[in-house]
């Protein structure tokens, strides 16, 4: 026993003899309900620890101005796929007309059954003449605005009507090109003047203040001007209008199945009756990065938006709704998107509601804590009723 | 007592070890006293944790304004130094949209002599804020006679589109429209009573709310840059959705000539993506306990030490006098 005798100076637990201790039946419950207080405290941290919070973090945004993604899904049920066109201007001047490559359009018959899916570059085939030689066709004076790839040759229908745009001439009627009599241009056009138009698709835009603008008729840059040519969209003014409903728009990669999440104009829909219409959304996007709790899986980066809508006749007048607000009268009727980036970042992290650590130093202190006032209290009720006794 | 109601047999769980008296050292009055002091803290820190609690906290969250917007209520209660009719009002913002704000607001005459001539500089307490909010209009002010006044009242609830726009208060013929004001009776020192965007709350205090300028010039510009964030409030008792804003100023004398800028009081709008939830709640009941049991039973075993700490010195103290009377000599000698 002597190895022991340098150690037992530390002791700080004091130890009583068995004899010496009183054990009452008051202190029997204030241990019975300090135990009961005990688990139930435990569990709670025990539940705040296993629980996944989110933490949101606000940040100026770090990246470089890179592309981002546009992704979106609409549906026009009044305008057919022919008349629509995808356009993408930008504060820096980037112009990106007519997008085909990365936007399929789906023909919706008027009662919404898909007729067909396609990138809709009617007449995109070359006409290749008999012995295989690729013809030139005549651009009907519209030679200087002929496809790059084809100089001073129209080969399609849709490469003269181009090239008149372009050229900023109307066309009378189409069947005086013999590119389109051959295409049955307008026969096909004829067929599908009643039909709907769903677009689906991506744009790749620069990360600065811009617009994408669904709208009919092919568009032209002239100059500082953007000029769609509508005319056959007006000619069948009591066939077309500008309702529509938004599927998906989102901005940047898509967020994890995991997080649900749906973006402010997800299942936007617009029911209008009369051609002459506009709508615009003003869309604010800010940079959105969501880190999971599990290291393994890879931070996305993506945008999250806020968006302000607004609607009115490009006739001008009154707005019903606001009495006090009288509408612009001009513009062409389609929908815009008008988005703005903002230099703020959002930085969202899953975590647990608690640390290891944290948990068991919270279980420790509530311990010590209830068992010392526990005993305090046992010891005053105690004193207090011998003291009654006597 | 407690005794006839409780079994008996409970007593086996009795963890806490009381000691007859022949086992205890004698009880002195200082260990009473520590007892005494340390009941106090303990229902005092009792009392001061329930108080928190059912105070509750007050948390902040920015987040991304997720919900489609279209209008929203822009209210304005401005006094500036010149007759009504030497003032229009005009809203342009990016929907291309006419706002026609005369017929929306009030133009009232006053008197230069009735406007403040000093910022009134407003206490933001943590309370005043939001909870207590009344939801009274616009005070009304005695009429001056038309066409006597020398300063003009304008107040109201305009509707705008919620995108960047601009509020311009300018003089006929200065920017906007033809009239021949002279260039001598421009005047455009202002107070500002009340400018906030969303639900008309007075005491919700914004930045612009009391504020006064000055002009030094008469063709004075002045220039307000607002950026506004969606503020939504939410307690157990009342939520609402308004919104606050930030403000940057530059007020300047403009050049005259062709082609210049128009003198006047400009008020430049933007929203911002971001929006502040404020939620007013009790913490949580478990933490609430837990900080309670923690401190009172470190203030108790800490107590107990310095306790033990005095009793021991006096013990020894006591102890080597007694063994000096037995000894009656030191050892050192």
């Amino acid at each position: 026993m002597q190895f022991r005798s340098p150690l037992r100076r530390f002791d700080a637990f004091q130890k009583t003899v068995e004899d010496a201790r009183i054990k009452t039946a008051s202190g029997g419950l204030i241990t019975l309900v300090s135990g009961l207080i005990v688990i139930f405290i435990v569990l709670m941290e025990w539940i705040n620890y296993r629980r996944v919070i989110a933490v949101h973090e606000i940040i100026v945004n770090p990246s470089h101005g890179d592309r981002m993604e546009i992704n979106f899904n609409i549906t026009f049920p009044r305008i057919p796929c022919q008349i629509l066109t995808v356009d993408v201007l930008d504060v820096s001047g980037e112009f990106q007309r007519d997008i085909h490559h990365t936007v399929s359009k789906t023909r919706l018959s008027p009662s919404g059954e898909i007729i067909s899916v396609d990138d809709l570059d009617i007449g995109n085939q070359q006409s290749i003449s008999d012995d295989g030689a690729a013809e030139c066709g005549d651009c009907y004076g519209a030679a200087d605005f002929a496809p790059e790839d084809t100089p001073g040759c129209c080969n399609t229908c849709d490469a003269v009507r181009d090239a008149y745009g372009k050229a900023h001439w109307r066309i009378g009627d189409v069947d005086a090109f013999k590119q389109c009599k051959d295409e049955n241009f307008k026969e096909l056009y004829e067929a599908q003047k009643v039909e709907g138009c769903n677009l689906a698709g991506q744009l790749s835009v620069n990360r600065m203040a811009g617009n994408f603008h669904i709208a009919p008729g092919r568009s032209t840059q002239n100059g500082n001007q953007h000029v769609h040519d509508t005319r056959d969209y007006i000619n069948e003014l009591d066939l077309h209008d500008m309702s529509h409903s938004i599927h998906h728009l989102s901005f940047g990669p898509p967020l994890d199945a995991s997080v649900h999440y749906s973006n402010p104009l997800d299942g936007t829909v617009k029911k209008v009756s009369t051609a002459d219409y506009r709508y615009e959304y003003f869309i604010k996007c800010v940079s959105y990065q969501f880190m999971p709790l599990s290291k393994s899986t890879l931070p996305i980066d993506t945008n999250k938006y806020a968006v302000t809508q607004h609607e009115r006749s490009i006739r001008g007048g009154r707005e019903e709704k606001v009495p006090t607000h009288v509408n612009f009268h001009g513009g062409i009727p389609g929908v815009w998107f008008q988005f703005d980036i903002s230099p703020m970042r959002v930085i969202e992290r899953q975590v647990r509601g608690n640390t290891f650590g944290g948990f068991l130093s919270n279980v420790l202190a509530l311990l010590g804590g209830c068992v010392t006032l526990a005993s305090f209290v046992d010891r005053g009720y105690y004193e207090v009723q011998k003291l009654k006794k006597n | 007592m407690l005794r006839s109601r409780v079994p008996a047999n409970i007593r086996a769980f009795d963890a806490f070890p009381k000691f007859s008296k022949e086992y205890r050292r004698q009880s002195s009055s200082r260990g009473g006293f520590f007892t005494i002091l340390l009941s106090v803290l303990i229902v005092v820190l009792v009392f001061s944790q329930c108080v928190q609690y059912i105070r509750g906290i007050r948390e902040q969250e920015l987040f991304i304004y997720d919900s489609v917007s279209e209008l929203m209520d822009l209210n304005i209660d401005i006094t500036i130094a010149m007759p009504c009719s030497n003032l229009r009002i005009d809203v342009v913002d990016r929907t291309k949209d006419l706002v026609l704000a005369t017929e929306a607001l009030t133009l009232e005459e006053a008197f230069i002599k009735d406007m403040p001539t000093s910022s009134t500089i407003y206490k933001n307490d943590r309370y005043a804020g939001l909870r207590w909010a009344r939801t009274e209009k616009f005070r009304k002010k005695n009429n001056a006679e038309p066409g006597s006044g020398t300063a003009c009242r304008i107040y109201g609830q305009l509707v705008v589109n919620r995108v960047n726009g601009q509020l311009h208060i300018t003089a006929p013929g200065w920017g906007y429209g033809r009239s021949n004001i002279p260039f001598h009776s421009l005047n455009f020192t202002h107070y500002i009573e009340e400018l906030s965007f969303g639900e008309y709350y007075p005491a919700l205090v914004n930045a612009l709310d009391g504020h006064y300028g000055h002009a030094n010039d008469h063709p004075f510009a002045f220039q307000y840059y607002l950026s506004v964030l969606p503020t939504s409030y939410k307690s157990s008792f009342r939520s609402f959705e308004t919104n606050q804003y930030s403000l940057t100023e530059n007020s300047v004398v403009r050049q005259l000539g062709f082609g210049s800028l128009p003198p006047g009081i400009f008020i430049d709008y933007d929203l911002e993506p971001l929006a502040v939830r404020v939620v007013d709640k009790h913490p949580n009941v478990a933490s609430t306990l837990l900080r309670i049991l923690a401190i009172s039973g470190g203030l108790i075993t800490v107590a107990s030490w310095i306790e033990r700490v005095y009793s021991s010195r006096a013990h020894r103290s006591t102890s080597e006098a007694d063994m000096l009377g037995l000894l009656g000599k030191s050892e050192t000698e």
